[in-house]
């Protein structure tokens, strides 16, 4: 026991005052409100063409666009959340149930598609974009999470990286045609496993307490 | 006993304000609430570890972990939650180590004699090799403070430095060790 007792005493000589964070939801509007802007200055430079929204499936694909927002802003809200002792991530069903429709509205805009089936490598250049968009968002939400750092640094860079890929998914949704074939949808979900991946191996470092 | 347990309750029930005063850098506060809060970490500790020793390391890296992150906890929020959370995860994180190592670790008494290093006298190869099985035995924190500190003779300070802890803690982690290998040391020869 004298031990605990030597080493607080030595903790509480060194205990100089300390600046609480701020909450979860105003840390994950902060990063919403600095990534978005930083990855679509990103994504202008990749593409300067803006989707057709009077195509047929445009009413999906902006679903779809609402979707990833919706899943991205609840991931990082998530991630957030994680960082502080004794929180818990937000109710998963919820989670499943946005995470249907988005799927549902890619589904949907693969069977509109010309060529539904189209040709393997046909969405490298989305893969592409959005794992260059995504590079700033990962390199703020390393930094957003290493504010707290975590006890949990697997499972928070894991949600974190869910949630960048989100907002890269929304952010390529502005510019990507609201029809595309299987391969192309299949890239995208490549592209959100490799910013899973990015952010988990980059992060670990720096967000472990 | 019951009055005991009162104390214990009515103590409790002054914890998120005495971190709010140590967030404020109030230090007596904050010896008053790590000092008070032993008990309970030890108690979540022991539900997951049933090595006293093993206990006693993950109560101490608790300790260490709650002063790092102390900052990340809302006074308006009860303070139980956030410890439990802390001391159950720096346990489970202690179990995951020792099962790495008990996994890495081989005795392999007849290949040692049969690849011994022959630019090593045979006597320093089998001090070095008792060395590394003695150190082999502590958490991995106390481990690298022994090898910083006393074999690679750095200085507390720059220990401190390169583990982003207080000097403080690394002399605590150092004589934790010590009484460790003391202890594992004694139990071997006993």
């Amino acid at each position: 026991m004298d031990d605990h007792d030597a080493l607080i005493d030595t903790l509480s000589r060194e205990a100089a005052p300390v600046k609480r964070p701020p909450a979860p939801a105003v840390r994950a509007a902060v990063w919403i409100a600095l990534a978005l802007p930083c990855g679509a200055i990103v994504g202008l430079w990749l593409s300067r063409r803006f989707a057709d929204w009077s195509m047929p499936a445009a009413a999906w694909a902006l679903i779809g666009l609402a979707a990833a927002f919706a899943l991205g802003a609840i991931a990082m809200l998530s991630a957030f959340n994680l960082t502080i002792a004794g929180r818990k991530p937000v109710t998963w069903p919820w989670f499943a149930a946005i995470g249907a429709v988005w799927l549902a509205s890619g589904l949907v805009g693969v069977s509109q598609a010309a060529d539904p089936w189209g040709h393997v490598g046909s969405g490298w250049g989305c893969y592409l974009f959005m794992v260059t968009v995504s590079v700033p968002m990962i390199a703020l939400s390393i930094v957003g999470l290493n504010r707290t750092r975590t006890l949990y640094p697997l499972r928070c860079l894991s949600i974190a990286g869910l949630g960048t890929a989100f907002m890269t998914a929304a952010l390529l949704a502005l510019c990507h045609p609201p029809t595309g074939d299987l391969p192309d949808l299949v890239m995208h979900l490549l592209a959100g496993a490799t910013i899973i991946a990015v952010t988990v191996v980059l992060g670990r470092k720096w967000v472990a307490v | 006993m019951t009055e005991q347990r009162k104390d214990s309750d009515a103590s409790r029930a002054e914890w998120p304000a005495w971190m709010q005063r140590a967030q404020d850098g109030d230090q007596a506060a904050y010896n008053r609430l790590l000092k008070a809060m032993v008990p309970l970490i030890r108690k979540v500790v022991r539900r997951k570890i049933d090595d006293a020793i093993l206990v006693e390391d993950v109560v101490q890296d608790t300790l260490l972990t709650i002063h790092r992150v102390r900052a990340t906890y809302d006074p308006s929020r009860p303070i139980l939650p956030w410890v439990s959370a802390i001391a159950s995860s720096r346990a489970i994180d202690a179990l995951r180590k020792r099962g790495r190592h008990r996994s890495r670790e081989v005795h392999d008494d007849d290949a040692l004699n049969t690849y011994a290093d022959d630019a090593v006298p045979a006597d320093d190869a089998g001090h070095a090799q008792d060395i590394r099985e003695r150190l082999s035995h502590l958490p991995d924190r106390q481990r690298e403070m022994v090898e910083m500190v006393h074999l690679r003779e750095m200085s507390l300070n720059d220990a401190a430095k390169h583990s982003q802890l207080s000097i403080g803690a690394v002399k605590s982690l150092l004589h934790r060790a010590l009484v460790r290998l003391r202890q594992t040391g004694a139990d071997d020869h006993g």
